[in-house]
């Protein structure tokens, strides 16, 4: 300990070498993190804060809101399934429309407000009254192009009264517009002339169930298909190829990590040879010598990691609100424990470099 | 070879033999490539003694001095030190009475380069598993005086002489008083004078603390500190002047 402490006290200039590197490291992977974290919840916003435990999509949608379309009629059937409290239509149109600062791409969606699929994150004012038109509350990033309460939208030849205001409820990092269902359908007819004079329809249906029943339970409607609403966030197309590519690019550094603290320490190592034989020589076992190394590690790592959080925080504060990025807590705790076990990792790598080396090659200037 | 200037050694100042060398071999290899480093050695040290091991490079004297401190083990043959058998003991055994036992001086001081003269004491008084911290600043300090190191305490080897860094080792080797001390060409690293002067003080230091020590050396100039000497060539031993 007092061995391992001493060396990184007096030889600060090698050691701020590798907690530069692992606070480099740190903080691309942390950035990565914050952008996939940033993607992922701005994409899924709209599903994440609605109040609806499952989804019913038509069956050839595959679990795509914009894929997705049934007859009112499904409604009713699935009120009357077992185990389901509420089903209510919920429509969505992506679309663009225009704003007190000109044009916005928005995310439409139809809702009941009483029912299933209303948003849960009411930040200012209200939702839609339960058979009210026009009305709508909208995401909160929609403030950043001068939105308000008691602003109008424009889609196509609709317009809605803005009387709320929800926060991290974008669908596919498109600001949402919840609004009524006759609203919603009255829009899509408006900017998807094709829509016109359709029977009424639905994209899908929210549901809530009854307490004790589990999704895989209930017995779907024909020509639907039931998702959990978490199973549905990640239908939403791209989301799981983002993730993916994203968590490969952090799992790859973290291992790059590994490897510069195990080059780091297999060097130290090398070059203290001749001084961890004559330690030994001396009486030192190998594990007192490893542990030294691992406890270097440590230190080094968590210093390192320390920086580069904290380097990471200070860009979250300076890139502009355009960049989907998000810092979470959690992700910044779980990667910076990741980064220090990747880092111990790396070291454990010189231990058998340390075990092996004999003690007799202290004595005689070669051996004999 | 002429050996006047270990003619007038000091008898042994006890004839209890504390290290007890009997019938030793080491060979490395196997089959058609063996090779013999020590061959049949057999040789007693008494209690109190300093004696010296001398030898050309190559004879191996360092391959006995391994052996005898515990970082080699013999072929065949035991080695004895007061009641324990150094070759019966493993590996960990070993590392504990490297620690406990035995004060090794290195051919180049191999002082720990990121700790002072005076931690570099301390760590050694840390290895066995009784240590008290209090007592060993005591000692470390102690030593270091009587060494003429006092005010070079809290330097860091690098900031140290030659002379002065053996002269640390010589207090290291002495910090846990252990009852052999293990002298490895002590003066290979420095010139003839400065040499002469730490094979002294090492000497001194040995006797006055009654300590049992065996120095190795190729220069015959360094015997004549040493109470007996033991002549080593190719592996086979010889006592001069025992």
């Amino acid at each position: 300990m007092m061995l391992a402490l001493s060396e990184i006290r007096r030889s600060r200039g090698r050691f701020a070498s590798i907690i530069g590197a692992l606070a480099l490291i740190t903080f691309l992977v942390l950035s990565l993190s914050a952008l996939s974290d940033g993607l992922y919840y701005g994409t899924t916003g709209s599903y994440r804060v609605s109040n609806a435990a499952a989804y019913a999509f038509s069956v050839d949608a595959k679990g795509s809101l914009v894929r997705s379309r049934l007859p009112v009629a499904s409604i009713a059937e699935y009120q009357n399934t077992p185990g389901v409290s509420k089903a209510s239509g919920v429509g969505l149109l992506l679309t663009s429309g225009s704003g007190p600062k000109g044009e916005l791409d928005l995310a439409v969606f139809g809702i009941d407000p009483a029912g299933a699929g209303a948003p849960t994150t009411l930040a200012q004012g209200r939702l839609p009254n339960p058979g009210e038109n026009n009305t709508a509350a909208v995401d909160q990033s929609l403030t950043d192009n001068g939105v308000g309460i008691g602003s109008t939208l424009k889609v196509g030849d609709q317009s809605v009264t803005v009387v709320g205001i929800t926060t991290d409820s974008r669908y596919q990092l498109q600001p949402s517009v919840w609004t009524s269902i006759p609203t919603w359908r009255a829009m899509e007819e408006s900017v998807r002339p094709e829509t016109r004079g359709l029977p009424a329809y639905v994209s899908a249906i929210a549901l809530e169930l009854t307490s004790g029943t589990t999704v895989a339970s209930i017995h779907p409607v024909i020509d639907t298909a039931v998702l959990t609403t978490d199973q549905a966030a990640l239908e939403i197309p791209g989301v799981q190829q983002q993730q993916s590519t994203l968590n490969a690019i952090i799992y790859t550094t973290l291992l790059v990590a590994a490897l510069v603290v195990a080059l780091f320490f297999a060097l130290v190592v090398l070059e203290k040879r001749e001084l961890f034989a004559a330690l030994k020589a001396l009486g030192t076992s190998t594990r007192k010598l490893g542990q030294g190394v691992v406890l270097q590690a440590i230190i080094a790592s968590a210093v390192g990691v320390l920086i580069g959080a904290i380097s990471t925080r200070a860009l979250g504060f300076a890139i502009p609100a355009q960049v989907p990025a998000l810092f979470r807590t959690q992700s910044l705790i779980e990667i910076s424990i990741f980064t220090v076990i990747a880092s111990v990792v790396g070291a454990l790598f010189s231990l058998r470099r340390i075990a092996r080396i004999d003690p007799a090659t202290a004595l005689g200037g070669t051996l004999q | 070879m002429t050996l006047d200037a270990a003619t007038h050694v000091d008898p042994p100042r006890s004839a209890t033999p504390i290290l007890d060398i009997s019938h030793v071999t080491k060979t490395y290899g196997e089959g058609h490539t063996a090779v013999t480093a020590i061959a049949d050695a057999s040789l007693s040290v008494n209690d109190g003694e300093f004696v010296s091991l001398l030898g050309p490079s190559g004879s191996g004297k360092t391959t006995l001095l391994s052996m005898i401190g515990g970082l080699l083990t013999p072929t065949s043959g035991t080695i004895s030190l007061g009641d324990t058998e150094v070759s019966a003991l493993n590996r960990k055994q070993l590392t504990s009475f490297r620690a406990e036992r035995v004060g090794f001086v290195f051919q180049s001081a191999n002082l720990v380069p990121f700790l002072t003269a005076r931690e570099n004491l301390l760590y050694v008084a840390s290895l066995p598993k009784k240590h008290d911290r209090k007592s060993a600043r005591r000692r470390a300090d102690e030593l270091l005086g009587e060494l003429g190191l006092s005010d070079r305490a809290s330097n860091l080897p690098e900031q140290l002489s030659g002379g002065e860094r053996q002269r640390v080792a010589i207090g290291r080797a002495l910090m846990n008083d252990p009852d052999l001390v293990l002298v490895d060409e002590p003066t290979a690293s420095l010139d003839t004078a400065l040499g002469r002067q730490v094979v002294e003080l090492l000497a001194r230091e040995v006797r006055q603390r009654g300590k049992t020590g065996i120095m190795v050396t190729h220069d015959l100039r360094m015997v004549e500190y040493t109470d007996r000497v033991f002549e080593i060539l190719d592996g086979h031993l010889t006592v001069q002047n025992g």
